[in-house]
């Protein structure tokens, strides 16, 4: 295993102490450079995971380690960007540029990664939810990063536009070698895509390479048949 | 304290709120907000100031007929800006020809001899020359307000557009900054005096925007900044001596003067 950029010791968490804890005595690593998706139903605490690790949230007992300052972090959170602007694309990202004073790549180069100069005198509002997420991501990964956190990046995309963004956040990792760290429910494409997989049910939680991910063990997590809907790591392989 | 600190104090209190509401909708639903939101500022403090300055010794009905121009003025101009939503790259242009007019208007209104009232006098000796302290105390607390904009308006565009953005993108760091920049500005303001009057709209009318085009280090900005304040404030004192205008409408001028070079000088970068 690489470096772990995220080490959790032992971590328990409530957000209240009344409350039942969502992880109890959790110990995991994610390697440095790796892509990790965290799955699992609503109301597990995949969100909450992701706070962890970000620092919103500091853990009730043990310690999570963190191989990065928080200026090197791009956490996307689950929310809606932009709601309600009419701005100009341009002029928003002539606004994060502004703020800056280093950036992940060479603008230029980093217009042309996030398609950019197509969309840039379009107003926000008017953009697809592709767009508007392929934008989104540019200018959180504006700022160099060594870790990319990702809430449901996907939601509200249609399958294609889904499948670029993920192919995107793939060509990314692979050409900054950062870390990726992505909450999602789309199965089949967290199993394509990522390297390593967290899963959080109600009764079990797991940390595992992709090709050990098996339909029992998802079906445990989900309390439903997968078998259909799902092809995993190791029939995606088989195939010619 | 004189008659004319009452409304110059008004006028800051007011401008405060005005500004923040005028900043909101323009980053929220304005295509090129930093002029629309500069644009409405400087309309509405410039009606302002032709309102309160008149109002103290001209009869009521003369006032009403003045601030319902003024109001007609600004009202057009904000209705045009907010329901030209194609209007795009020829947006700046317009927002020129609309601070033009105003600024003209203003001009016009000034020089008017309405009953008998020399209105260069009006402007020139109570924002000019009178030397009371209580005067630049209202004058510091609303542009310490809108000078701070110039600087960091680019930052809480940011904020009001997407404020998870602007954490990411800005983080807590920026906070020192804003209030060194507003000690700055209250220091301009208290040593000038008056003239810190036109100094602190030159911030304005010299925004971060500008400077950021001649430097891309915050220090190069700032010294920017400080120069570009400096020039227009003498420019826009000795424009506004020499042509014997009115302070208001000599900061719109020169507001107009800065809008159009940094629209000129986008023209130029893009082609």
């Amino acid at each position: 295993m690489l470096d772990p950029i995220i080490s959790f010791d032992k971590v328990s968490f409530a957000y209240a102490s009344e409350t039942p804890a969502l992880f109890e005595d959790v110990s995991w690593q994610v390697s440095a450079g790796t892509w990790c998706s965290v799955l699992g139903p609503n109301g597990v605490g995949k969100s909450t995971l992701l706070k962890l690790i970000s620092g919103e949230v500091q853990p009730t007992s043990g310690k999570v380690k963190r191989q990065f300052e928080p200026h090197e972090m791009a956490y996307l959170p689950q929310y809606r960007a932009f709601e309600g602007t009419e701005v100009l694309v341009s002029q928003i990202v002539e606004t994060c540029q502004k703020g800056l004073s280093t950036y992940s790549m060479p603008l230029d180069e980093w217009a042309e990664v996030f398609e950019i100069d197509d969309i840039s005198q379009t107003r926000v509002s008017h953009l697809s939810e592709g767009q508007r997420q392929r934008l989104v991501l540019g200018l959180y990964l504006l700022k160099p990063a060594k870790i990319l956190i990702l809430d449901e990046p996907t939601s509200g995309c249609d399958i294609a536009h889904a499948t670029a963004i993920y192919e995107l956040v793939a060509s990314i990792r692979e050409k900054l070698g950062i870390t990726i760290i992505h909450v999602s429910h789309e199965i089949h494409q967290v199993l394509m895509f990522s390297k390593e997989v967290i899963c959080l049910g109600a009764h079990a939680r797991w940390h595992r390479h992709v090709g050990d991910v098996s339909h029992e063990s998802l079906e445990d997590i989900y309390g439903c048949e997968l078998h259909k809907m799902v092809k995993l790591h190791e029939d995606v392989e088989k195939k010619p | 304290m004189t008659m004319w600190v009452y409304p110059i104090l008004f006028l800051g209190l007011l401008l405060i709120p005005l500004m923040i509401s005028g900043f909101f909708i323009s980053s929220k639903k304005m295509g090129f907000y930093v002029d629309a939101v500069s644009h409405s500022s400087m309309a509405i403090f410039t009606v302002l100031l032709l309102i309160f300055s008149v109002g103290q010794d001209l009869g009521p009905a003369t006032s009403v007929w003045l601030a319902v121009c003024g109001v007609g003025i600004l009202g057009a101009g904000i209705s045009f800006r907010l329901f030209q939503w194609d209007r795009q790259s020829q947006e700046p242009w317009m927002g020129e020809l609309f601070v033009g007019s105003l600024a003209l208007s203003a001009i016009v209104i000034s020089k008017f001899p309405l009953q008998g009232v020399d209105f260069d006098a009006l402007f020139l000796g109570q924002l000019l020359l009178l030397k009371q302290v209580d005067l630049h105390i209202g004058a510091f607390f609303a542009l310490i307000f809108l000078g701070a904009y110039g600087v960091y308006g680019n930052a809480w565009q940011l904020f009001f557009m997407d404020r998870e953005l602007y954490r990411h993108v800005y983080g807590a760091r920026r906070l020192p900054l804003v209030v060194l920049f507003f000690l700055m500005t209250a220091l301009i303001g208290f040593m000038v005096q008056s003239v810190g009057l036109i100094f602190t709209f030159a911030v304005l009318i010299f925004p971060g925007r500008l400077a950021h085009k001649l430097s891309a280090s915050t220090w190069g900005i700032w010294f920017c900044m400080a120069g570009g304040i400096l020039i227009l404030g003498i420019a826009g004192l000795r424009v506004g001596y020499v042509l014997d205008f009115p302070v208001g409408p000599t900061c719109a001028l020169l507001w107009l003067f800065a809008d159009l070079s940094h629209s000129l000088i986008e023209s130029v970068q893009k082609s």
